[in-house]
């Protein structure tokens, strides 16, 4: 199969999927530029993916990795996200999270959460939960174990519940 | 208590609303991409033709250089007809002398090699791995195929697009400061743009293989979801491979195989520095 017949297949697919996931983990709504990168080092390292088991992880791992370098690029800090929430809109680009899930004041509260939680909590709660991975695809995208996704997992969800006090107490 | 909550938590982010890419800029995007992989096809095509015409004009070349040292001196007359004759007969009579039978010469030194190649091999590999602790490349250049070169592939998937430095490259490496692209770092797919003494760092001894947890000849399964292809590529070769098993979580154990083929005086030579990890 040509890198053209391939990357349209690719792109086809999962451009919706890789989008929605660089919106939730950068907090930009205007991220095309980053899933083009996505899609064009894809097909250049098009060689180094056969046999492998999903192209779906694998282009959840360029993702991830896209918007981390992004993300560094635009700070020059190492984790933005560490940096108060209510000082990133300062900083640049980023969206307020009424823009991003609009109207509901709970779920704004919840995403002004996940970006205060570390990393590799707010890697497994996005893939997860909001994507909806499954524990192994989880596991592929991040290079984990699945007994390592669940235990993080567990452990960020309970990070949030805490963020977020007696919200979700019942 | 936890545990309800934590659904609940889990039900309000699975309801976050889904975002849709604009359509038009989806298919700006779409075309676009075609434009770069139009592109990267025509530059794998012309690449595939070089090599092709590479390998033609080398096959005309050997079949040339075989027909003058062969075919046309055989037509040179009586006298040198009977050297042929007279240097038959004396293969013939040391043969004979040596009472060898034509089953002994085609048998016994391929039931000896394969036991005697893999010791040869293993010694090989132990000595150049302490090389390589060392960063001796200079030495470590004096078991180069010199035909072949050294292949470096930082994953097990071994492509045309990887780098090849013969016998006096590898020598100078550790001094090389040009930055080379080794090829694309998994998952991220960004280049991997190290100097030599880098990427030796990065991706040929990211482990210490002197204490290497296992040693194995000629095994090349898959050990992540890429593909191993080192023996399909070299057909010919044998492959010794080190491997640090790591702490399992991680996910953080490291290989590298070293692959040697035999050059024409026979000798196990180096012609591939592989490194394997786990991969997405």
């Amino acid at each position: 199969m040509s890198n053209k017949e391939l990357v349209s297949e690719w792109f086809y697919q999962y451009h919706q999927d890789v989008y929605q996931f660089l919106v939730y983990y950068t907090g930009r709504l205007d991220t095309e530029d980053l899933v083009q990168e996505v899609f064009i080092k894809a097909m250049k390292g098009a060689s180094r993916f056969n046999g492998r088991s999903s192209v779906k992880t694998w282009l959840f791992s360029i993702a991830r990795s896209v918007a981390i370098d992004q993300i560094r690029k635009e700070k020059r800090r190492p984790f933005h996200f560490a940096v108060p929430w209510q000082n990133t809109y300062d900083l640049g680009h980023e969206q307020t999270p009424e823009q991003i899930v609009k109207g509901d004041e709970s779920k704004q509260e919840l995403y002004h959460a996940i970006h205060r939680l570390k990393r590799n909590y707010r890697d497994v709660i996005i893939l997860r939960a909001i994507q909806e991975l499954s524990v192994a695809e989880t596991a592929l995208t991040l290079g984990w174990s699945n007994q390592k996704v669940r235990t993080t997992y567990s452990r960020a969800l309970k990070a949030l519940g805490k963020l977020q006090g007696g919200l979700f107490d019942g | 208590m936890d545990n309800q909550k934590n659904k609940r938590i889990e039900k309000e982010l699975q309801s976050f609303p889904n975002q849709q890419m604009n359509r038009d800029k989806a298919q700006k995007i779409h075309a676009q991409l075609m434009k770069e992989a139009d592109l990267l096809d025509k530059k794998q095509e012309k690449r595939i033709i070089m090599r092709r015409y590479a390998i033609i004009v080398m096959t005309t070349f050997a079949a040339l250089l075989f027909a003058a040292l062969v075919i046309l001196p055989s037509n040179d007359g009586d006298e040198q007809a009977e050297n042929h004759t007279t240097f038959d007969e004396a293969i013939d009579g040391s043969i004979n002398s040596k009472s060898f039978h034509s089953s002994d010469i085609e048998e016994q030194p391929s039931k000896e090699s394969a036991q005697d190649t893999k010791s040869v091999i293993l010694d090989q590999a132990d000595y150049i791995i302490e090389l390589l602790a060392n960063q001796d490349y200079k030495q470590m250049a004096e078991h180069v195929h010199q035909e072949k070169g050294v292949l470096f592939s930082p994953y097990v998937h071994v492509n045309e697009n990887d780098l090849i430095f013969d016998a006096n490259e590898v020598a100078a490496m550790m001094e090389d400061n040009s930055q080379y692209v080794w090829g694309s770092e998994d998952g991220s797919g960004f280049d991997i743009e190290l100097t030599p003494a880098e990427y030796h760092e990065e991706y040929v001894f990211p482990a210490d293989f002197l204490d290497a947890d296992e040693i194995n000849y000629d095994q090349t399964e898959n050990r992540a979801t890429m593909k191993n292809n080192i023996l399909e590529y070299f057909p010919d070769a044998h492959t010794v491979e080190y491997h640090n098993t790591g702490s399992d979580a991680e996910f953080d154990w490291k290989s590298l195989f070293l692959v040697f083929e035999q050059n024409q005086s026979g000798d196990w030579k180096l012609i591939g520095l592989i490194g394997d990890r786990h991969s997405m």
